[in-house]
């Protein structure tokens, strides 16, 4: 017994502790994430709890779902914390192996100096550790800049937090170098160089990882203390929440950061308390841990190599590895060096590749325009994709103009042969030559409401304020006219299946038209005014509108549950088809691919990007690219517009910032861009916008102070319509590339 | 001896001078490059050459002008107000420590194993451990159940006032000091009574206890004192977050609010170059300051230490 009370006793308890601890923060470091129960990035802006409304921060233990609470954006505590040590982990890290580094060879030469030169070094050292770390790295962070991310940190807080390492190396290099076995190798001929490499360093790598571990403890806690400041890195992400109003929040989450935006409120620490304790577990298991490695180390026998590893393993290590090693390297540098080049080039590409799978996807076009009309309805085809399979390289120039009686009342449509046709607010509907000549006009009953649609055998079909929609053929005579509803106006222009089935959109009701002028039948699908044209899914059985599924056969609700009723408050959810020809649903900042299977419904996990807080604004229009490229476009009338890519891992691609208000997305390219345009008051600006570009592909400002209201791409030209409520006039603007034509 | 202080005391313009132009020339160069990192504020910024404004702001020191805060206070009038809150904590927290932490470290000696006692060596690997922070947000936790289910405000916990308000903030300062003190004590004591004038001693008549607490003490004051002026520079730069939480208006609340990024638009106009230089003016002369006590109060205690150091350089003893 009391042997065994002996074994207890001299045992190192530090080492141990402090190894369970950091094997913990560890283990939650890899395993952290597969762990969370929600999306560390999803915001919950309101819950319904119990029948009542409830906004965050929620409470610990409270919520069902929330086991620790959420942050002030409703984004779950538990989740962010196992989703947080990652990335703080390999940032502490990689600073404190920085530190260390920069230690350890200034170590050596201080320790190695003599004379009043050791003295002098010495007093700088001293002087430096007398800085405190926290001071020093505020200022070396901000005069590298915060946004610069990790390195503003290796800087930051590698300036001064080398010198504890450089001091107990440097007592080592003192301590070492008078020892025999130094004066033996000096006596043999060995230079300053070799003794202190081959040496000496060897002698104090076995100090490395008590060093490493101490470094990291208190690279972490400045790590802590800066976040509390509101300092981490990459300082967060910018949005706008409202125009002109931005606010910097926290972006995926790390533990210093989420310590910043815990300190909402004095009267609930909890927060604090949670994230707080898993930083204190860390800065106190890694403390331990080198306390714990420098008592086993000092206790072995000086002199010998002391190390991890018991001494025969050493000695057959050196033996059987290190120097076969070192002398096959000695023989065949060169091989090694290629080989070397060559796997770090192949893991690059893996990476690059990892990262861009969305350039090397394949871009089939699975849905097209019915009979391959150019531009058939206001989001080029009836699914509502807004996707060409083609580019516009370069900046076109203005090559006509005309000007549209009232206005246009959407954008224009384009035939397969390049007529463009477009309806104008004086009850008119008008057909250009690709050239811009008129072709024929001829009037309208009642104000033309969006853009009007094309069928595959050319006909025409504008909705009006009336509630009918009319038809003409290709040559402009009219066909029929049908009340499709005898109260409600059109809110949008139609939409034609390949069937010829016409559809349209009156306030929040979705009327059936068949080919023949007949009303089908009518129901209302949403609560809310609606104002874009229904959209068909893939294969066409069903019809959206916002987030109501309907038959296209009977015009009765389909019920497809996606998320539960609490999770869509405030989202506004839709259903929509991507040009990939498959169907999803967005619900506030998030895109799901959803399919029917013989189990059930089947949903994929949802794809997002670090929006935080925009709180009032979804998404106005949103796609998925045949590569599999998600996008989101947002603009309203109170702020500027911004265009997202998102690839198929939910990382993002681009964040492209359109400053204008109430602009309007145009196309989408076959290389993923966005046509964007906007008013700015005095002109209408265009930009080709790409994924993961900086700048735009190019520009173009249009001489219109109105606003651009529709547009088509076409191969070549870029059609743009504006109108100006004030004045009722408007424009339709052909946009050419240089010797391009129609084809 | 005043050889020396003089010596020290005449270095000191010439590096507060250099500590003056760095803060300046630091909120001068980088308060801009911060702004202009805001996304939203527009327009290039384009920035006077720099010594010509130093000089109109160091001519202006004759008249004691230092300048002015974000809000148009004068620096120094504000400066003065923040480190009197910000030293009676430091004054307070330190001056407690220094007591405790050497009751403790004398205490964690015996004589029956000549190795300090396992309870201190546990304390202070936790202690060093424990990050101010942590400690207060503990603290912070605690009253405030007490407050809510207890028998309601026994201390306050946010806010100034040189009363019951000291206490948190006060305890939270103290607690790596205090166990830094007691560590340094103690495994100094242990090794200082191991030397044969102890043993001496002890042979002619002297207690253990009085050979600790008088002789052996008396040697050991120098690393003591070393473990001291750490500690207060361990405080400043810990004021920065503790002040910030238990909302004590002083040095380091003011630091903290000066060098917060820029949250929204136009708010990165808080750091002035004037507000900068003063601030990195006043807590390098604390430093110094510190340092120079450190030196002095070790000499008076220490008489091995009554050495010219410049002297000692050429070998020879004073």
């Amino acid at each position: 017994m009391s042997n065994l009370r002996q074994k207890l006793r001299h045992q190192n308890w530090t080492l141990i502790i402090g190894a369970v601890l950091v094997g913990f923060m560890i283990l939650i470091a890899f395993i952290g994430p597969s762990l969370a129960p929600q999306d560390p990035m999803k915001e919950n802006f309101a819950l319904s709890v119990n029948g009542q409304i409830r906004t965050p921060p929620y409470p610990a233990f409270k919520i069902p779902g929330y086991l620790l609470g959420t942050d002030r954006w409703g984004r779950d505590l538990l989740s962010r914390i196992l989703w947080g040590v990652r990335p703080t982990l390999i940032m502490v890290t990689a600073v404190a192996g920085f530190r260390l580094v920069l230690g350890i060879i200034l170590g050596l030469f201080i320790g190695w100096a003599e004379g009043s030169r050791a003295r002098r070094l010495d007093s700088v050292l001293s002087a430096l550790l007398s800085i405190p770390v926290l001071i020093v790295a505020l200022l070396g962070i901000y005069s590298i800049g915060v946004h610069k991310g990790l390195w503003a940190f290796i800087f930051g807080l590698g300036f001064t937090g080398w010198a504890e390492t450089a001091r107990m190396v440097s007592e080592q290099t003192r301590l070492v170098k008078r020892q025999t076995f130094v004066e033996a190798a000096r006596a043999l001929g060995a230079g300053e160089r070799l003794i202190l490499f081959n040496h000496i360093l060897r002698q104090i790598m076995s100090l490395v990882w008590a060093l490493l571990a101490f470094e990291i403890s208190s690279t972490l806690l400045v790590a802590a203390e800066l976040g509390f400041l509101g300092i981490y890195i990459g300082g967060g992400v910018w949005v706008e929440i409202f125009n002109f109003q931005v606010a910097n929040v926290e972006g995926l989450p790390e533990l210093g950061q989420m310590l910043a935006s815990a300190l909402v409120r004095i009267a609930d620490p909890s927060a604090m308390l949670v994230i707080g304790s898993v930083i204190f577990t860390g800065i106190l298991g890694f403390n331990l841990l080198g306390e714990g490695l420098r008592i086993e180390l000092t206790q072995k026998e000086f002199g010998r190599r002391a190390g991890l590893l018991p001494q025969q393993i050493n000695e057959w290590l050196d033996v059987h590895v290190y120097i076969q090693l070192r002398h096959w390297l000695e023989r065949h540098g060169r091989t090694a060096g290629v080989v070397t080049f060559l796997i770090a080039a192949t893991m690059g590409g893996w990476i690059y590749y990892q990262r861009n799978t969305y350039l090397f996807a394949k871009t089939d076009v699975v849905l097209q325009s019915q009979g391959d009309q150019l531009w058939s309805t206001e989001l080029h085809d009836s699914y509502g994709t807004s996707y060409v399979p083609f580019s516009m390289e370069t900046q076109p120039e203005l090559k006509w103009q005309a000007q549209i009686p009232g206005g246009a009342s959407g954008g224009p449509v384009v035939y397969a042969d390049g007529t463009v046709v477009i309806a104008g607010r004086q009850n008119i509907l008008m057909a250009f030559s690709p050239q811009g000549e008129i072709v024929w006009q001829v009037p309208l009953d009642a104000t033309p409401i969006g853009t009007p649609a094309l069928d595959a055998q050319g006909r025409i079909y504008v909705a009006d304020v009336d509630g009918h929609v009319t038809a003409f053929d290709a040559q402009g005579k009219r066909l029929w006219n049908v009340e499709a509803s005898s109260t409600r106006q059109a809110t949008s222009g139609p939409i034609v299946s390949s069937s010829g089935m016409i559809y349209v959109t009156l306030i929040d009701a979705v009327s059936a038209i068949s080919p023949d002028g007949v009303l089908i039948w009518r129901k209302t699908a949403a609560d809310l005014f609606v104002d874009s044209p229904p959209r068909l899914s893939a294969d066409e059985s069903l019809v959206y509108l916002k987030d109501t599924a309907l038959k296209a056969e009977t015009g009765q609700i389909e019920k497809i549950q996606i998320l539960p009723e609490g999770q869509i408050l405030f989202t506004e959810p839709v259903f929509f088809t991507g040009a990939d020809g498959r169907d999803y649903y967005r619900n506030g900042h998030a895109v799901m691919h959803w399919q029917k299977s013989e189990t059930g419904l089947q949903v994929d996990p949802a794809l997002t990007w670090e929006y935080a807080s925009f709180v009032v604004f979804n998404p106005l229009y949103e796609g998925v690219l045949p590569n599999k490229l998600t996008w989101l476009f947002y603009t309203s009338e109170f702020s500027d517009g911004r265009m997202v890519w998102l690839d198929d891992q939910s990382r993002l691609i681009g964040n492209f910032e359109f400053p204008l208000m109430n602009s309007h997305i145009m196309a989408m390219g076959a290389r993923g861009e966005a046509y964007l345009c906007g008013p700015t008051g005095l002109h209408i600006e265009c930009v080709a916008a790409l994924p993961g570009a900086p700048k735009a592909l190019w520009t173009v400002s249009i001489d219109d102070g109105s606003r651009p209201i529709g547009g088509a791409l076409v191969p070549g030209t870029l059609y743009v319509t504006s109108f100006d409520a004030l004045s009722e006039t408007g424009a339709l603007y052909a946009l050419s590339t240089k010797g391009d034509s129609q084809p | 001896m005043f050889r020396f202080i003089v010596r020290r005391l005449l270095t000191f313009p010439l590096i507060l001078l250099i500590a003056n132009f760095i803060g300046f020339a630091f909120a001068f160069y980088f308060e801009p490059v911060v702004a202009s990192s805001n996304p939203y504020i527009s327009g290039e910024i384009i920035l006077p050459p720099i010594f010509p404004e130093y000089f109109s702001y160091i001519s202006k020191f004759a008249n004691l002008d230092f300048g002015s805060t974000y809000n148009g206070a004068p620096v120094l009038a504000a400066i003065a107000h923040l480190s009197l809150n910000s030293s009676g904590l430091i004054v307070i927290a330190l001056a407690l420590s220094i007591v405790l932490g050497i009751f403790l470290g004398r205490l964690a000696v015996r004589q029956d194993s000549m190795k300090v006692s396992t309870w201190l060596t546990v304390l202070s690997t936790l202690g060093l451990a424990s990050p101010g922070f942590y400690i207060a947000i503990l603290l912070i936790t605690l009253f405030l159940l007490i407050t809510i289910y207890g028998p309601g405000l026994v201390i306050p916990f946010q806010g100034f006032g040189w009363d019951a308000h000291l206490i948190l903030p006060v305890l939270v300062l103290m607690v790596q000091p205090t166990v830094k003190i007691a560590q340094v004590t103690g495994s100094t004591l242990v090794d200082e009574l191991q030397k044969p004038y102890v043993k001496a001693g002890i042979s002619l008549g002297h207690t253990f206890r009085s050979m600790k607490n008088r002789f052996a003490f008396r040697s050991v004051v120098a690393p003591i004192l070393q473990a001291i002026a750490y500690s207060a520079r361990l405080m400043i730069a810990e004021l920065i977050i503790i002040e910030r939480l238990f909302n004590w208006p002083g040095l380091g609340n003011f630091i903290g609010t000066v060098l917060k990024p820029a949250t929204g638009f136009g708010a990165a106009t808080v750091l002035t170059p004037a507000t900068m230089a003063a601030l990195l003016t006043v807590l390098v002369l604390i430093f110094l300051l510190i340092d120079l006590l450190t030196i002095l109060i070790a000499r008076l205690v220490d008489p091995r230490l009554r050495v010219d150091v410049h002297a000692e350089d050429k070998g020879v003893a004073q």
